[in-house]
């Protein structure tokens, strides 16, 4: 069983991505295959949907960070929203929190855009 | 039975390098019977020169004869012949003459492809991995037994970063960065490849973290260095996360979880989630213990008033 499931919730640009399960280094390179998939049919602007997100790694957040470098070279943005308590502090202690834009809930983070 | 390979590249002998080194730490027994045990039973002992000479004097006139162009192709044979020498020395000069060997095929290309380097790696390659994989199983329960103990203090100073919390260390570290950055770029200039990977991996793995690291400058030379020769950002990666693992390892095995903490966070930092970095499982393994054991306690909260502090 996968133990990361990704379910695209909507499609355009800005596009949503549910992400259920974990990103560690085995699902990390699901992840970014989705979001390279994405981007290259168009979207710039990702909304990254982590409410049932248990648990990231780093391999997870040098994803993100990667794809983040990458959009706003092409004036995009990933923004995320929903996160549990323990993926919220894995990030502050990676310091990701200063780099990414968080929300509460996906209709926060697309009213962002 | 494993082949023997024509040429022996940077990366494996840096590896090998580092094995030796842990396997320093791990006691006589393991040492004797990863090392010493397998270069005997290859014949290196047999080899032996018998010179009225130690392993550390060999060293010294080998590194002489380096910067004799005309000793190039015998580097090899006198490689070989310390191996020999320092066999029936003691361990620990076994210890050395290897890890002598081995950095000096890192150095010069020629001595990477030599008849005796190819020899030499065959006999130590296999029984050196089978060591590193015992290693990195026993270091998962090692790390996590140790942290187990850790403290809230402890664990804010395993995370702690280069900080620049006042002029005088802002300006010392600056400093540092502008010597180290301008050593690689006369490395640069005068084509000395190897120094040039040394420097920079230093460069990276030590200012990496810190908010006047050159990240483009850094890319930008990794572009101009590997026109220069095929492979050599790779090469240079490869070698940032071997010494990151080991270093991980070494703290584990020392019972510094701090300074494998240390190099979970690096390795995160430098290599952002490429799956293609060497060790990337091993080290993604260590860090959900970490990070496990730093939410049954507790931590994260004493962890964040630190880095908002």
């Amino acid at each position: 069983m996968d133990k990361l499931t990704i379910s695209q919730t909507k499609v355009g640009n800005p596009a949503v991505l549910k992400l259920t399960g974990e990103i560690d280094a085995k699902t990390a390179p699901d992840l970014k295959l989705q979001m390279e998939l994405i981007i290259g049919n168009g979207s710039t602007n990702i909304v990254l949907d982590m409410a049932n997100l248990s648990y990231i790694s780093s391999a997870g957040i040098g994803v993100l960070n990667a794809t983040l470098k990458f959009l706003k070279e092409k004036s995009g943005e990933i923004v995320l929203s929903g996160l549990s308590k323990e993926v919220k502090d894995t990030m502050d202690l990676m310091y990701f929190t200063k780099k990414i834009k968080i929300f509460p809930t996906v209709e926060a983070a697309l009213s962002s855009f | 039975m494993s082949n023997r390979r024509a040429f022996i590249p940077v990366e494996l002998s840096l590896e090998l390098v580092k094995t030796i080194r842990l396997l320093a730490l791990s006691g006589k027994k393991k040492f004797t019977t990863y090392l010493y045990q397998p270069l005997s039973y290859a014949g290196f002992e047999r080899d032996r020169a018998h010179l009225a000479t130690t392993a550390a004097k060999l060293m010294d006139k080998i590194q002489e004869d380096i910067k004799d162009p005309s000793y190039t192709h015998a580097i090899g044979h006198h490689c070989k012949r310390l191996i020999a020498q320092s066999i029936s020395e003691s361990l620990s000069a076994l210890g050395d003459a290897c890890i002598f060997f081995l950095e000096r095929m890192q150095e010069m290309p020629t001595l990477a492809g030599a008849q005796e380097s190819t020899e030499f790696v065959l006999a130590i390659e296999k029984p050196l991995k089978e060591f590193a994989k015992l290693t990195s199983e026993e270091s998962e329960l090692k790390f996590e037994q140790t942290i187990q103990n850790f403290t809230a203090d402890d664990m804010r100073e395993a995370f702690d970063t280069v900080r620049l919390d006042g002029t005088r260390k802002k300006v010392y570290l600056e400093k540092s960065i502008h010597n180290l950055y301008q050593q690689v770029l006369t490395a640069t200039r005068s084509n000395n490849l190897a120094r040039c990977r040394k420097l920079l991996s230093h460069y990276i793995i030590t200012y990496n973290e810190s908010e006047i690291y050159n990240k483009s400058e850094v890319e930008t030379l990794l572009l101009a260095l590997d026109k220069r020769e095929a492979g050599f950002r790779q090469n240079l990666w490869d070698t940032l996360a071997i010494d990151i693992y080991y270093s991980v390892t070494k703290g584990i095995l020392e019972g510094n979880a701090k300074k494998a903490i240390q190099g979970i966070r690096k390795f995160a930092y430098i290599f952002e989630g490429d799956p293609n970095t060497k060790f990337y499982y091993e080290i993604d393994a260590l860090e959900r213990k970490l990070y496990g054991i730093i939410q049954s306690k507790d931590l994260m909260q004493e962890l964040k008033k630190k880095d908002n502090g």
